[in-house]
């Protein structure tokens, strides 16, 4: 038992830790062992270095599916300069301080930006999370934003049974009489769209925050994103992919979250009011 | 990165049904239904190839991630205009200028920022933000061509085209910019304010 209790969290840091490391060519010639970095598929990660002509894989062999498999594999290379090509032939073990960012750049938005095997899986799945909540969300923040009267039409200030906020339809077809809901937009294919466009705010942060974050950029990115629908579609005039109130509003949502997480990472030493702050906040 | 690649393939079978928009905008004319998202396939097609170029010529290789985005910038640049393009060559045009911006952007700016540790976002910001910006000035353009001389193959009850100048194209992705720089910069304080979270 004693043993179980000490080796486990031993083993299971030694995997983390493993995880951790990019897929780099860096990374892979000082820490993976001589075996694995003969395998055929190490040797898609070869460069020489402009100064010393040498390969930054010591022992390769070449297969022919290596230069099949070659052009996938470029993705994980990542920009170098001579003094860490030089760093990689003394193995020296320099650990690059941003190495998890690296990982997390290549990640978000589901399987399309799952471009690692760590945060893959985690792509997907806060991408389920955010639509899980923006399809129970969503319909709230459209009866708020439609009774300030943006969408240019009586609103009826109580819910019931005959009214419009009783029904919520798949989609906002213009068939739909104009006391349902769905005539406003209260409908699920809206909340899709809001979901993806949270999606793609959260794809900035993906890797870098954690479920606390997401839901506080659910909570009011929905709001926006409904007010940001409603002005547009309404008032200003036609947006049929959603290219404006989905992913301009999305990306320059996620542009700004991102340039938040990234003053907090650099800031690790907080004042006493931050301190203070800190504690409310979770 | 395999998973990208399904990704990537699942986006190019189902990005187009989002502008099927049979909601507000089937009344339009008669082959705005099928017109826009076969504008978007166009578009994603030319996308894929204008950053594949961009990739080669930066980097002297190709990059998975290059295509992948670049199929996505080019839908989210035609996306906007695609009721008012009339001719398939705009939206190839349109995907390639996006494509090749979106891989300039990712192979230059991108990764001198990587390169020095100042990473902000881990997707790219250019892919949604720049792109939208870019679909705006390109659907503004569309649609002034389509008022000056396509205008009569649009409903005349359709108000698309009729009630709203090309000039609401940029004034929507301007409001669109403003509202998620703002709302992001009232998540991202409260974000501020928390600690991480590990477990």
């Amino acid at each position: 038992m004693i043993l179980q209790r000490s080796l486990l969290p031993v083993i299971f840091i030694v995997i983390l830790n493993y995880s951790d490391e990019p897929l780099s060519s860096r990374n892979l010639c000082q820490t993976v062992p001589h075996q694995r970095r003969c395998s055929s598929r190490r040797t898609a990660f070869r460069v020489r270095c402009p100064q010393t002509q040498k390969s930054n894989l010591r022992h390769h062999h070449d297969h022919h599916s290596d230069r099949i498999l070659l052009p996938l594999w470029f993705p994980f290379l990542h920009p170098r300069t001579a003094d860490q090509c030089h760093l990689y032939h003394h193995h020296h073990r320099i650990r690059y301080p941003h190495s998890r960012r690296y990982l997390s750049e290549y990640s978000g938005f589901g399987l399309v930006f799952g471009y690692t095997k760590r945060l893959a899986w985690s792509g997907i799945g806060f991408n389920l999370f955010i639509t899980a909540f923006c399809l129970e969300f969503y319909p709230l923040i459209n009866d708020f934003w439609t009774k300030t009267g943006i969408q240019r039409d009586n609103v009826q200030l109580d819910f019931g049974y005959s009214n419009r906020y009783y029904n919520l339809y798949l989609s906002n077809r213009e068939t739909t009489p104009a006391g349902t809901a769905t005539a406003y937009g209260n409908c699920i294919a809206n909340a899709m769209k809001a979901a993806l466009s949270m999606a793609v705010a959260f794809s900035s942060v993906l890797g870098r925050a954690g479920q606390l974050e997401c839901l506080i950029i659910n909570i009011i990115g929905v709001i926006g994103f409904e007010l940001n629908r409603q002005i547009i579609q309404e008032r200003i005039g036609s947006d049929s992919f959603g290219t404006f109130f989905i992913f301009t509003y999305g990306g320059f949502m996620g542009l700004v979250l991102g340039l938040f997480c990234y003053f907090r990472e650099r800031k690790p030493e907080y004042t006493i009011k931050e301190q203070s702050l800190r504690k409310y906040n979770g | 990165m395999l998973f990208s690649l399904l990704g990537a393939l699942f986006i190019f079978a189902l990005f187009p049904f989002l502008a099927y928009e049979i909601d507000a905008y089937i009344f339009q004319n008669k082959f705005s239904t099928y017109v826009s998202p076969l504008m978007l396939i166009l578009a994603m097609g030319a996308g894929i190839i204008g950053s594949l170029c961009s990739s080669l010529l930066f980097n002297g290789y190709l990059i998975v991630r290059d295509g992948t985005h670049g199929l996505i910038a080019g839908a989210i640049a035609v996306g906007s205009g695609s009721l008012y393009i009339v001719n398939p060559t705009y939206a190839l045009i349109t995907g390639f200028i996006a494509g090749v911006i979106q891989g300039i952007i990712q192979n230059s700016l991108e990764r001198y920022g990587i390169s020095r540790g100042y990473i902000f976002s881990t997707v790219s910001w250019s892919l949604f933000a720049i792109q939208g910006f870019i679909g705006g000035c390109f659907s503004a353009g569309w649609k002034r061509l389509a008022n000056d001389k396509y205008s009569y193959i649009f409903s005349s009850t359709g108000s698309v085209l009729k009630n709203y100048g090309e000039q609401y194209q940029f004034y929507a992705m301007l409001v669109s910019a403003g509202m998620g720089i703002g709302f992001g910069l009232l998540a991202g304080a409260i974000i501020y304010l928390t600690n991480f979270q590990y477990s």
